[in-house]
């Protein structure tokens, strides 16, 4: 038996199969609150309060709150979560990152059912608007492979967008383009007949709309990021609620910024070939969710100049849990 | 000046002038033979370290030990073991889990004969 596992900015998705033809899954936010009590009754007042919800307590007396309680009690305290991950990667500007995603990670992937069980996970590609000494996916490959090893597992990292192709583009014979819209990245594959051809990512996505529309609304990013998440707006429509109103404004920025990118990137890229038919591009990943979304990118895709012939843009079956799908696909094979 | 008049004649102008000429050329032969002595002895690269040079050719030096020096700290990262045994867990178990009716067997079969065509 093999698993897939997607190693995400915002959430953590295992995927394995389960009784004939279903597949499992097993999500977990990818975020961490921590309260150091003053005193030892502050201690246990914290912890009665914390009766339910999903935390560690650290050597130093800390609580360490994990996951989607993780972003409501920052939110409750009008603070911000904090992150193991920032853009696709472990995070170095959190001292605690390794050690709650090595937490998590264990956790969710849970032991090898027996030493040696093969398990794929994904990482971003390099980025094409971040210089290379500002992004390091070796190490994070690296880290994530330590801990998976840990728990029995052989493991092999993908890309991301790759594992998206494995995913959808099976009734197309595994020709086309796909893009992962994660939290902290967008990575691109194009594929064709199962062979990725290029793969690059950006470095703007769901976190950046957060952190700018926090910036114009002068809110928390988890705030902003909670309103999006359970809010109705429509990319790039004006909206009566100011946060919202700011999200959908930076929807719309950052679908055209990535649409420029990819066209930049692609035009005159030697690794790809001459397609005769058009391809079928898919979209997935948690930012792709909202209202109006495929729609508008579609139309960017045209506007600013995309070099590849496109039959159809159309969303991943599955948006949250495609990327993790294709991960358990390639297990199979790889 | 005419130093005729001061009773300097031709002749011992023209010995002191040749006299200076030998003496200078003499220190500076003894100085030739004292660095020879010096530097007998001595390794190859100490030798290259005393030659002078130009202040431009130093720089360059400098800019080439900075470059290396930057692809050896890339060179040192590693992971180590990440512990976690100290996080003692609270009562909720992490993840939610879900299920879907997916035969993800046609598009394993697909990908691995595709796979296989490319060798």
């Amino acid at each position: 038996m093999a698993k897939g596992l997607d190693v995400g900015t915002s959430f953590i998705v295992l995927s394995n199969e389960g009784d004939s033809g279903t597949v499992e899954y097993k999500d977990f936010r990818d975020a961490f609150y921590v309260i150091k009590p003053t005193t030892p009754i502050a201690s246990k007042m914290i912890e009665k309060g914390l009766a339910g919800k999903t935390f560690v307590k650290d050597t130093d007396g800390s609580y360490i709150i994990l996951g989607k309680d993780a972003i409501e009690k920052a939110v409750e305290r009008n603070d911000s979560a904090k992150r193991p991950m920032y853009r696709g990667v472990v995070s170095s500007k959190e001292k605690d990152a390794r050690r709650v995603l090595s937490y998590i990670l264990k956790e969710v992937a849970g032991k090898a059912s027996k030493k040696g069980e093969k398990l794929v996970f994904c990482v971003p590609a390099q980025p094409v608007d971040q210089e290379d000494d500002d992004f390091d996916v070796g190490y994070h490959e690296d880290v994530v492979k330590k801990i998976l090893e840990e728990c029995g597992y052989d493991s092999r990292a993908i890309n991301e967008a790759e594992a998206l192709c494995y995913s959808e583009l099976a009734d197309d014979d595994y020709t086309g383009v796909a893009l992962s819209w994660g939290a902290g990245m967008v990575n691109v594959c194009v594929m064709l007949s199962g062979e990725p051809v290029v793969k690059f990512s950006t470095t703007k996505s769901g976190d950046w709309v957060d952190r700018m529309a926090a910036v114009a609304t002068g809110e928390s990013d988890s705030v902003v990021q909670a309103e999006k998440e359970q809010g109705d707006f429509i990319v790039a429509k004006p909206n009566e609620n100011q946060v919202l109103a700011a999200v959908a404004t930076y929807y719309d920025r950052l679908i055209d910024y990535t649409t420029k990118q990819l066209a930049a990137a692609m035009e005159g890229h030697k690794a790809l070939p001459n397609f005769k038919d058009p391809l079928p591009v898919v979209v997935a990943g948690g930012t792709t969710k909202a209202k109006g979304f495929v729609a508008h990118f579609e139309k960017k895709l045209s506007e600013n100049g995309f070099p590849l012939p496109v039959k159809q843009v159309r969303h991943a079956a599955d948006p949250l849990h495609a990327v993790a799908r294709g991960c358990l696909i390639a297990s199979q094979i790889l | 000046m005419d130093l005729e008049a001061l009773g300097i004649s031709m002749e011992h102008q023209l010995l002191h002038v040749a006299l200076a000429f030998l003496l200078g050329y003499g220190l500076g032969t003894l100085d030739n033979i004292v660095r020879l002595i010096r530097r007998s002895g001595t390794s190859f690269e100490r030798a290259e370290e005393e030659r002078p040079t130009s202040f431009v050719s130093n720089v360059v030096k400098e800019q080439k030990q900075v470059t290396r020096r930057k692809v050896e700290i890339d060179e040192k990262k590693y992971v180590t073991d990440v512990s976690t045994e100290n996080l003692k867990s609270g009562a909720q178990p992490l993840g939610v889990v879900s299920q879907t009716n997916d035969d993800i067997s046609s598009a394993t079969n697909k990908l691995a004969q595709l796979k296989k065509l490319k060798g």
